[in-house]
């Protein structure tokens, strides 16, 4: 293998563990939204029960 | 005056005829090349990988407290992304492995030629060198025993003559000019790449003819600046000489060297193959 056959698989093995990482880091954003989002939902629902308790009575 | 003051000078006043730096420049040119350049290119992407790695693994201020904000828990979430952190984790541990295995693989083989070229069985990651002679024929790489074998050339004992001499260029306070430190005679058929892939080289190339077109002025005014300085006129003449010797010595043991590496490298090949079918 020569340094330049040597140098482009370094390149290979770069690209492809930065396009992972990138991927996993889509997947950990995801997660903290995915979280969040569900907080938010349940103050909403927390705030419509609260409304729907005031308005039935 | 100390020594490295005295070469300092020196070089100052041979400046116009740069044969020294033309020489310098082949060693620095030979010392850059090959698993140096691999090294660096090695580096440079783990440390990317590694900071690149840190920094999506990493959950900001901000974000922790716009968690806390809507009533989440940062522990909870860590908990959640435990598993993601360990995935990268992974994939950056892999990558780390697999680059430094290639750069170990470049440090242990030796069977790189300056300049790039590369004689002798592929190494993958997959097939790294085998250790010991009864898996593979010369397990510590082919460079060497070809470099031995280009010992044997009819010119090499001419060769070994010009490369001692140049070495033996000192100032006047007795220290090479040029100190180089040769082991063995393969390490001084080791040199014959530096003389036969930098004449390819075009600032070398330039260098080269520089030195060996010294006019009959410029050595008089050699002589005028050398009174001033402890060098002495016939080291100039002398290197020429030598210049002039490699050129015409260097390109054969070079070849020889290329030979026995494609000799070695075949009889490796072979038995590797060989070995597979069996």
């Amino acid at each position: 293998m020569t340094p330049e056959e040597k140098a482009k698989k370094i390149e290979e093995i770069y690209s492809e563990a930065m396009k992972k990482l990138a991927e996993l880091g889509k997947k950990r954003e995801d997660i903290i939204h995915s979280y969040v989002r569900g907080l938010e939902e349940q103050k909403i629902k927390a705030v419509r029960d609260s409304l729907n308790d005031k308005f039935s009575k | 005056m100390g020594q490295n003051e005295e070469k300092e000078l020196l070089k100052k006043e041979l400046g116009g005829l740069h044969y020294p730096e033309a020489i310098e420049k082949l060693k620095g040119d030979a010392e850059l090349l090959g698993h140096e350049d691999i090294a660096a290119l090695a580096q440079e992407k783990l440390d990317i990988l590694k900071n690149t790695a840190e920094s999506i693994s990493d959950t900001s201020p901000e974000v922790k407290s716009g968690i806390v904000s809507v009533g989440g828990n940062t522990e909870a979430i860590a908990t959640q992304l435990a598993e993601v952190d360990a995935e990268i984790g992974s994939v950056k541990a892999d990558a780390e492995s697999q680059i430094k295995a290639l750069e170990k693989a470049e440090l242990e083989t030796s069977n790189v030629i300056l300049q790039g070229e590369v004689k002798g069985p592929e190494i993958t990651l997959e097939n790294e060198l085998p250790a010991t002679e009864e898996q593979r024929p010369y397990p510590e790489g082919i460079l060497r025993p070809a470099l031995e074998m280009a010992t044997k050339s009819p010119s090499f004992s001419e060769f070994k003559k010009a490369v001692e001499e140049l070495n033996s260029l000192t100032t006047a306070g007795g220290e090479s000019i040029f100190g180089n430190k040769f082991d063995s005679d393969a390490d001084i058929a080791k040199e014959s790449f530096i003389f036969t892939l930098g004449q390819q080289e075009p600032g070398t190339r330039k260098g080269l003819d520089e030195v060996q077109n010294i006019s009959k002025d410029q050595e008089e005014e050699l002589v005028k600046l050398t009174k001033k300085s402890s060098f002495d006129i016939l080291h100039a003449r002398r290197v020429k000489g030598i210049v002039e010797r490699f050129n015409k010595l260097a390109p054969e043991i070079y070849a020889a060297y290329l030979e026995a590496n494609e000799k070695l490298a075949k009889e490796v090949d072979d038995f590797m193959e060989k070995k597979k079918q069996s």
